[in-house]
């Protein structure tokens, strides 16, 4: 026959059991935001332009491929990095270079970055070269943006209309 | 590595004292840490089956279905969700504690190895299969951790690196969520089964049930604690907003908080060094192995003791080799297997003391480090050295429980062998017949031997369940069996104190005229 004391230690223990599970099953509460923040998320692919421009074969060029392979335009395959500007307020966010993936560099460069921003209006203004030959940043979109605490918002590209997009 | 097993251990040891106090030897919670992770893997099993029946597995009806599961029908299906979250909480506990324990009682070198190796993709597992039942409840817990899981794979360079785009900027796709639901229910649960089906491949005789007062304690808790605090959702998923609270349940989203603040890399470098670390624990630092039991073919009868009582799976019955053909069988030992407990000696039938007193006591297998001939010839030394003393005990214990020279006295022999389960029960016999009063027998506690099971099969050889069995003839009231493990230790002087003082006003009462003083 067991002593009333050990029952008892035994209730104590299982209770103790439960807390630690219960406590720890959702607490302490983790802030992936201050209070009075937003953010703001860089993220597209894009596949940049190639790193040397195509160039006509010659004719000699020509002969000394095989018959099947004898194609007029000759391109390399791999493309420039990406360079990536983000301002918000005329303060530099980020820069940042991302290069074309894969063995040969010929993917689409992922960009990806996220930035937590204290809420209200924002000027926010991101600009891309993707080319080694261009000069300067051939893409770049301005906006004013009103954020909310916790608003999400996404800067993306469209290479369909070739522009930033927010969202 | 010894310093960090000792300090460890005396904190389970403390620990496990209390509970011996208030559970009981049979019920503590500290030797069935194995068994109540797979009830609780049970608990998530049925419970879980229960939230699928109710669970929609498309983007847009994941979370409406869980919120019903949740509040529409409480009393059940709140209890459940709930009990499938704190059962699978629960199960971390047991896991990291069986696994510390594990290894700071020094079981998981050598042969062991294999259960500790195994045991580490069964820790990932447990933890991706608890990652991906959240992302299920599609909540703003869920974005959160499916946009950081996608950060993390992304970082890895063999990924195409924009997993992360399925989820800003664009609709998650159902079949995308179907494949997450084809994974929590299907796939990780299968090969988890799998992972514990290898990692306990190596021993037999596993105890997969654990006591049944144990698990209804510990099911009660559960319950209890779900209607107390039901598990609930956070705000459906937006992509519009990111969580600025969040309520993370830590045992298996704990990396999360880390890979926002240090980044993927260092979230990666952490847990695969970790893995790294736990995979190669037992070779840290290299050690030698005891040599393995050796069978002896002169005398093996093959009566298939060593292979029936081996926790290992090291001894196995195979066709005889050697052409004894009034023999069908013999024993054949994997040295990969054995980590040399000798319950095998202890086991083989022709494990008797008495047998060949002038020569070698050669039996079917033996330890080469210790030979059950030494084991006689210790007994009879330590016989020799309790002369004429009153109460004469002779105490055979084993290397991993409580300190045997700590009982050694005037009066009292002690005999340590690596495992008790080595002990084969006629040299209790001998060892009264040849000048003992009483013999002990010690161990570690019960359901708690350093070798899985040596003080259970020594208990059922002595009930007389079990060969070989201890003589009918042997007076059973002059041998003491009590199990101490390292926190039992003053408890096993006074016990044997206690007996001795019994002993002594036996022998007042009864004279006990042993074989060796007749003869003198």
């Amino acid at each position: 026959m067991r002593h009333i004391g050990s029952y008892l230690f035994q209730a104590v223990a299982y209770a103790l059991f439960a807390v630690v599970i219960a406590y720890f099953s959702t607490d302490p509460a983790y802030h992936y935001l201050r209070p009075g923040e937003a953010e703001v998320r860089l993220a597209f692919k894009h596949a940049a332009a190639l790193r040397e421009p195509c160039h006509k074969r010659t004719q000699e060029e020509l002969l000394k491929l095989p018959p099947n392979m004898r194609k007029p335009m000759a391109c390399s395959r791999a493309r420039s990095p990406i360079v990536v500007e983000l301002e918000m307020d005329g303060k530099n966010l980020a820069r940042a270079t991302f290069p074309a993936p894969g063995l040969h560099g010929d993917g689409s460069a992922f960009v990806y970055d996220k930035f937590p921003v204290p809420v209200g209006e924002h000027l926010l203004t991101v600009r891309m070269n993707d080319s080694v030959t261009a000069t300067g940043f051939p893409f770049q979109v301005s906006e004013k943006r009103v954020l909310q605490p916790g608003q999400l918002l996404v800067i993306g590209f469209d290479d369909t209309l070739q522009t930033f997009t927010f969202h | 590595m010894a310093r960090i097993h000792k300090l460890g251990n005396s904190v389970y040891v403390a620990a496990e004292r209390v509970f011996n106090w208030g559970f009981g030897n049979r019920w503590n919670p500290f030797y069935h840490l194995g068994s109540l992770t797979f009830f609780f893997f049970w608990v998530v099993l049925v419970s879980g089956l229960y939230v699928f029946v109710m669970f929609e597995t498309s983007v847009g009806r994941a979370f409406l279905s869980v919120e019903a599961i949740t509040h529409d029908s409480w009393i059940i299906g709140g209890v459940m969700r709930s009990l499938h979250r704190y059962a699978s909480d629960a199960a971390v506990i047991t896991i990291f504690a069986h696994m510390f324990r594990e290894f700071f009682r020094d079981r998981y070198r050598d042969v062991r190895w294999f259960s500790w190796f195994t045991g580490v993709p069964t820790l990932w597992l447990t933890v991706i299969l608890g990652i991906t039942g959240y992302w299920l409840v599609w909540d703003q817990l869920a974005m959160y951790i499916a946009v950081a899981s996608a950060e993390l794979i992304d970082w890895l360079p063999v990924t195409l690196g924009s997993m992360v785009l399925n989820f800003i900027g664009s609709e998650v796709s159902d079949r995308f969520f179907t494949l997450m639901s084809f994974l929590h229910l299907l796939a990780f649960p299968v090969g988890m089964v799998f992972m514990l089906w290898i990692h306990v491949s190596r021993i037999s005789q596993v105890a997969f049930i654990a006591p049944f007062g144990l698990s209804m304690g510990s099911l009660i808790g559960l319950v209890v604690l779900s209607l107390l605090k039901p598990a609930v959702s956070h705000a459906p998923a937006t992509q519009a907003m990111v969580p600025t609270e969040l309520h993370l349940d830590w045992f298996y989203l704990n990396i999360y908080p880390f890979l926002d603040r240090y980044g993927p890399g260092w979230a990666w470098g952490i847990s695969v060094g970790t893995t790294l670390l736990l995979i190669l624990l037992p070779w840290l630092p290299p050690r030698k192995a005891k040599p393995a039991a050796v069978v002896n073919l002169e005398t093996c009868n093959g009566c298939g003791g060593c292979a029936r009582d081996c926790p290992f799976g090291a001894a196995s019955m195979q066709p005889r080799g050697d052409g004894k053909k009034q023999f069908l069988l013999q024993s054949m030992v994997d040295p990969a297997l054995c980590t040399a407990c000798g319950i095998c000696v202890g086991a083989c039938g022709a494990s008797n003391p008495y047998r060949q007193a002038n020569s070698d006591l050669l039996i079917g297998i033996h330890l080469p480090l210790f030979t059950v001939d030494a084991l006689r010839t210790q007994t009879n030394v330590a016989l020799e050295s309790l002369g004429r003393e009153e109460g004469r005990i002779l105490v055979y214990g084993c290397d991993h429980a409580a300190h045997l020279e700590r009982v050694r006295m005037p009066g009292v022999a002690v005999i340590s062998l690596p495992c008790i389960g080595m002990l084969p029960p006629s040299f209790l016999d001998y060892a009264l017949t040849q000048g003992a009063q009483g013999v002990v027998v010690t161990g570690c506690r019960s359901g708690d031997c350093y070798y899985r099971l040596g003080n259970k099969l020594v208990e059922e050889r002595l009930a007389g369940v079990r060969d070989p069995k201890l003589f009918t003839r042997t007076d059973r009231s002059r041998i003491l069996v009590f199990w101490a493990g390292a926190e039992d230790q003053t408890r096993l002087v006074e016990r044997i104190a206690a007996f001795r003082v019994w002993l002594i006003a036996e022998e007042a009462r009864e004279p006990v005229v042993a074989v060796r003083e007749k003869a003198s």
